[in-house]
């Protein structure tokens, strides 16, 4: 008896567990990422300023893979390129045509030509394009003067995309010195235009008339508070944004500092500043009796440690790091937050230990400048409203 | 047209399920006249009402299951309970039709391990989308009213099978879950498509959707049943819900696929 009830509750299980059977072959990869480019030089230090620059790991967003050399842009090379598996990678010749490309191939660099590489999926569906080059790098001149005044434009992860954001360069030669935590603000989906992204410009309110840079605490709507990030300052920083991170480790998403052959001893400029009026933890609960405050500074630190390998300082460990030689920072008390009328300062590097003239030149230091509308902004606590403006910051140099 | 016959092949299946767990019945039963007298219907014109009170166990599946998941982790049921009533009329010995009206409250839990899996997050007026691979774990529950229209037949004195169409009015349905890093660690959204920047997502900080607003509140399908006379008054019944229209509408992208409601339940009925 017992055996004939359990029989057809038997068969309805079966029969359920039939739903969920024949999974198919694994799915063709529909990725088509170069996600990390090296060359072979035989002999890399001369030239090359550190080893590990002929090695470049492609961050998704980057369409540009650039090998910086210290002068003379090498001739052909045998350049190798990590995929996504089971991608294709071609050569994309001048008229269009795609020719197979075999890992270690000879390229021809010479001239600074920018190689152009098309990657196409397992798939079939999907296609991306890369530049690759391999060029002098490009020098930061001695004493920069940051005026924010041009050098910034509109940019888009993908043509066809609706939410664009401000990106800054620098020089006539358009270096990508600066970084902001716009393209991470750009994945709160809120869609707000451009100037009411983070970090932004402003046009001619600047100490001289003229442009300036605007970095403002902004609420990150629902989805940075379900990510526990319910808040983005405004940050402009010397160096890099790695979005791949912005989610996971949102400190080491801000890679601060980019390779500079001079020694920064002082960093002056302008600034206004207007509180948010409400500090808020990362719970957004007030936090009553505590004021927002904006944060500057310069830090100068080693780029490569004893074995040769690459340091590179992010939002966890920026102004912590024993790789740190030279610092100088606003202090609270100096910060005037009237928000109204253009304020200078005058920020001294003081230098922990001694630099010889000849690793400065050898790019062997890193200098990251950096701007944040919230002091804990790299804590997500700060005030939403909180608003920095900066302009004409100088950059003195010993050298 | 590949789906259809695959869905009409799953329901032939299931169907043929039920012949084989009835039949074996029938052959250890006994089939003479003293059974019919007993178990059979005292009057072969007659009519009635049952109540019934079960458990269901199933899910939202989308048929067939698409390449993007690659395997299902975890499963397990959330809730289910059905109450309902049915008014029976039997045309001879074997023929009838029943016609129900039966609360649900239905739900599960699943966690499954997906690659390139198109799918949206969203809170409040905020949405990323894009293509996620990793572990992707969702709630549903579905709390409405089916109502089943079933041509019975009697295929022994005690066992009864059925077959028709139902209709369900969900009067309140979640579906959410959240995405995150499989046991691999691997665990990213490609946003847009899969050549757009790659966000990786971690168990720590995982991200999480809602489309419950999204989710109709009417579909049907089929339902196949058995009842077991267990007493003169008292069924053991089973039987298979199989949606035939998706718990989104037609529109709705964020979801590629079409998610069937597949529901099995027990238990027991009452025959005034």
């Amino acid at each position: 008896m017992m055996k004939k009830h359990l029989q057809p509750c038997l068969l309805f299980s079966i029969a359920c567990m039939t739903l969920s059977s024949c999974f198919g072959d694994d799915p063709a990869n529909a990725e088509c990422d170069i996600e990390q480019a090296w060359i072979h030089v035989d002999n890399p230090r001369s030239v090359f300023y550190n080893a590990y620059d002929t090695l470049v790991t492609v961050a998704s967003t980057d369409n540009e893979i650039t090998f910086e050399t210290k002068g003379e842009a090498i001739q052909h090379a045998p350049i190798f390129f990590k995929t996504t598996p089971g991608s294709s990678i071609f050569i994309l010749e001048k008229n269009g045509l795609e020719t197979p490309f075999t890992n270690g191939s000879l390229v021809d660099f010479s001239g600074a030509q920018i190689i152009k590489f098309r990657v196409r999926s397992e798939d079939h569906h999907y296609l991306r394009d890369y530049q690759v080059q391999v060029k002098p790098r490009p020098e930061m001149p001695v004493n920069p003067l940051f005026n924010f005044d041009n050098n910034f434009e509109l940019t888009t992860i993908k043509e066809a995309d609706d939410n664009p954001y401000y990106t800054w360069t620098e020089t006539d030669a358009k270096i990508k010195w600066w970084a902001s935590g716009n393209a991470g603000y750009r994945l709160t989906g809120l869609k707000v235009g451009p100037l009411d992204y983070p970090t932004c410009p402003e046009l001619e309110t600047g100490v001289d008339g003229k442009n300036c840079l605007k970095l403002t605490t902004r609420d990150t709507g629902s989805l940075g508070k379900m990510v526990n990030m319910p808040l983005a300052a405004g940050n402009l920083f010397s160096g890099s944004f790695d979005t791949e991170n912005a989610m996971k480790e949102p400190l080491s998403a801000t890679r601060m500092g980019q390779p500079y052959a001079h020694k920064p001893i002082r960093m002056t400029g302008f600034y206004k500043f207007k509180r948010g009026e409400i500090m808020q933890d990362r719970e957004k609960n007030p936090l009553d009796g505590e004021v927002d405050y904006p944060d500057f500074y310069c830090v100068v630190y080693r780029n490569s440690d004893e074995k040769g390998n690459p340091i590179l300082l992010d939002g966890s460990n920026v102004l912590s790091s024993p790789a740190i030689v030279g610092m100088g920072r606003i202090s609270k008390s100096e910060i005037n937050a009237d928000g109204t009328e253009w304020r200078p300062f005058s920020i001294e590097i003081a230098y922990t230990q001694d630099i010889s003239e000849e690793d400065v030149y050898d790019y062997k230091y890193n200098t990251a400048v950096v701007f944040s509308s919230s002091v804990r902004g790299a804590e997500f606590i700060g005030a939403p409203g909180s608003t920095l403006w900066i302009d004409n910051v100088k950059l003195e140099c010993a050298y | 047209m590949r789906v259809l016959i695959m869905k009409l092949r799953n329901i032939i299946y299931c169907l043929l399920l039920l012949a084989v767990s009835t039949a074996q019945a029938q052959t250890v039963s006994n089939t003479d006249v003293d059974k019919w007298k007993k178990w059979g219907p005292k009057d072969i014109h007659n009519s009635g009402w049952i109540i019934r009170a079960g458990y269901v166990i199933g899910g939202t599946a989308p048929i067939p299951v698409p390449k993007e998941i690659r395997s299902i982790n975890d499963f397990k049921p959330l809730g289910g309970v059905t109450v309902g009533a049915d008014y029976y009329h039997m045309f001879g010995k074997r023929l009838g039709i029943q016609f129900g009206m039966h609360l649900f409250f239905e739900g599960f839990h699943t966690s499954a391990d997906v690659k390139n899996y198109r799918m949206t997050i969203t809170q409040g007026n905020s949405t990323l989308s894009g293509n996620f691979t990793g572990t992707d774990e969702t709630n549903t529950k579905m709390v409405g009213i089916t109502l089943p229209v079933t041509a019975t037949f009697r295929i022994s004195p005690r066992w009864n099978v059925g077959i028709g169409p139902f209709f369900s009015f969900v009067g309140k349905g979640t579906f959410d879950g959240e995405v995150y890093d499989n046991s691999e660690g691997i665990g990213y959204l490609r946003e847009g498509d899969p050549t757009g920047p790659k966000i990786e997502i971690t168990r720590k900080n995982p991200a999480s959707y809602d489309f419950s607003s999204d989710m109709k509140h009417f579909y049907w399908g089929l339902e196949f049943m058995f009842e077991w006379k267990a007493l003169q008054h008292m069924n053991v019944f089973g039987g298979l819900d199989w949606g035939l229209s998706s718990i989104f509408p037609s529109d709705f992208e964020t979801v590629p696929f079409k998610m069937y409601p597949i529901y099995a339940k027990f238990g027991l009925a009452y025959r005034f």
